[in-house]
């Protein structure tokens, strides 16, 4: 690239190390990278808020697991599919109809500090460029992952008062109705269990709300992940896990009450911030794969029918 | 055969321009974002001297205590809300009124653990039927207020109360929404207030005719530009 005279070398030089870089640049610029770039450019700020509000609470906790999850199995869903060059006319419709309704709902909350939209406009703007970029066969191998995402969106506020209140009813009459059946000396005012000596008020957080969604993100997952054949299972399952959840925080706030009127009040107290959690979960998990269990042995049979 | 460059360059420039649409828009709600509404100095007020201790024929008792959130809630005001009031007015006769005010930081989750039928079941609260809105009458015009009946045990309390945003009536759910939002479109986040007033009592119809009658008085012990606040009257006409 030299010009082979003395008087400009600099500037031969200058210009092909520029020309160089310039080209280490655009092979990083990929049709990825640029949408990337943009995408993190919009939801950085939103995933800092997250983690400085919402996911703060105990309630949310499960948000960062739900969101490194969908990452982790976007990439590794998308990772070696090609771009789609020929892509679908429908395909390139329905890919920019959802970036334009993305980035609506994301203008609109962004402006209004309303988190809940803002985190839910990301399924909006990432499916669109997963359609746009990859076409119909990058979404088919995409679209549990970017659903999946739902999931660690903050619900609002006023969907959570209207379903909490009746939840926590639900739990109190339950655990009332098994205790007297257990043989304990239990009496129950709305969401206040009086258990012997001791008056119990079923909170908010005991509800159920947050372990049905994550119990569900959990089993949705496995059922994604496993992927049996048989769509009756997997719809089954889907469907079973909210009794399920529903039984498990019925266990957990048993549990409670039976240690606290075992044990005293305060070791109730150190059971319901040390390992109510743990329990729930743990309770929960051994149902949902009871049930898969279960629920194979019975699709096993007519299977085993169908060959013979 | 198409050329493998020439389709890199579509989704390139599909890519592109996606990219484009993205950061303008993010751009353009950072420049649109609306800024706290800034109170003149003169503005800045106490909820405490705001409502007098004697409002009519009214004196507060300090024997009763309204209901408050419970103490997990309770950490979570202190921290966010700005100011809260809760009395006990009493009359000569012997009829007690719980009055309970929260101002602070307009629509925000801190105004939602406020609102009695959230508020009062968490305290194991039980609500009778469904809450109804109603229009309280006071000398000074109508407030838009929310009527319910809370129960525990032997305790029937029924609530009357009301929300102003930004100086103007308003109420939970979609008026609030559609508040927040005209706020948004001018650039402006209003701070509200809830007045709750109760009182402990079988008949309801009974017990709201003594709100509404505290109420009426309430509004008449305190000056104008309070009464804008705290009630959002008179009434502004549309601009």
């Amino acid at each position: 690239m030299s010009s082979g005279t003395d008087s400009t070398p600099r500037v031969n030089v200058d210009r092909s190390a520029a020309s160089s870089s310039l080209a280490r640049v655009v092979r990083f610029l990929t049709p990825t990278s640029v949408f990337g770039a943009a995408f993190a450019f919009l939801y950085v700020p939103t995933l800092f808020r997250l983690f400085e509000t919402t996911w703060r609470e105990d309630s949310n906790g499960h948000g960062p697991i739900v969101m490194a999850i969908a990452a982790w199995l976007l990439w590794q869903r998308l990772a070696g599919v090609a771009f789609s060059s020929s892509i679908d006319e429908g395909a390139k419709r329905v890919g920019w109809a959802l970036l334009t309704v993305g980035l609506i709902l994301f203008g609109l909350s962004r402006s209004m500090s309303i988190i809940s939209i803002e985190t839910f406009s990301a399924i909006w703007v990432a499916s669109a460029g997963v359609v746009l970029l990859g076409g119909w066969p990058a979404f088919r191998r995409a679209w549990f992952p970017l659903l999946f995402v739902g999931f660690a969106v903050p619900l609002p506020a006023e969907v959570v008062d209207t379903v909490t209140g009746p939840m926590k009813i639900g739990v109190s009459w339950a655990a009332e109705h098994l205790l007297y059946a257990l043989g304990y000396p239990v009496a129950r005012q709305g969401v206040v269990l009086q258990v012997g000596p001791y008056q119990l008020l079923v909170a908010d957080a005991c509800s159920g709300l947050q372990t049905l969604l994550t119990l569900e993100a959990l089993g949705l997952l496995y059922i994604n992940l496993t992927q049996h054949a048989s769509w009756v299972r997997n719809a089954a399952l889907a469907t079973l896990i909210v009794p399920i959840s529903l039984l498990a925080n019925v266990i957990r706030v048993l549990v409670l009450i039976l240690v606290t009127f075992h044990l005293g009040d305060e070791a109730g107290q150190g059971f319901l911030h040390d390992f109510a959690g743990m329990v729930l979960f743990l309770a929960g998990l051994l149902l949902i794969i009871g049930v898969d269990a279960l629920i194979r042995m019975a699709v096993r049979p007519s299977v085993n029918a169908s060959a013979s | 055969m198409t050329d493998p460059h020439s389709t890199d360059r579509r989704v390139m420039l599909r890519a592109g321009i996606a990219a484009s649409m993205m950061v303008a828009t993010s751009v353009a709600a950072s420049v649109f974002k609306p800024a706290p509404v800034v109170r003149k100095v003169g503005d800045t007020f106490d909820l405490a001297s705001l409502v007098p201790p004697r409002v009519g024929a009214w004196e507060i008792d300090t024997s009763m205590a309204p209901v408050m959130p419970s103490p997990e809630l309770q950490k979570v005001l202190e921290r966010t809300y700005d100011q809260t009031l809760a009395r006990t007015y009493m009359e000569s006769g012997g009829q007690r009124v719980m009055l309970s005010i929260a101002y602070g930081g307009g629509y925000g989750k801190e105004m939602q653990t406020h609102r009695p039928e959230v508020c009062y079941p968490a305290q194991g609260f039980q609500v009778v039927g469904s809450a109804a809105k109603s229009q309280l009458e006071t000398p000074f015009g109508q407030i838009r207020v929310t009527r319910l009946v809370a129960t525990a045990g032997m305790r029937t309390e029924p609530i009357t109360y009301w929300l102003i945003l930004g100086d103007r009536q308003s109420a939970f759910g979609l008026d609030m929404k559609f508040v927040q939002f005209q706020h948004g479109l001018r650039g402006v986040v209003a701070d509200g207030m809830l007045v709750r007033v109760s009182s402990i009592g079988k008949d309801p119809d009974r017990e709201f005719s003594l709100h509404d009658r505290f109420s009426a008085d309430l509004l008449g012990a305190i000056d104008a530009p309070a009464r804008k606040r705290v009630a959002g009257l008179p009434i502004a006409r549309e601009s």
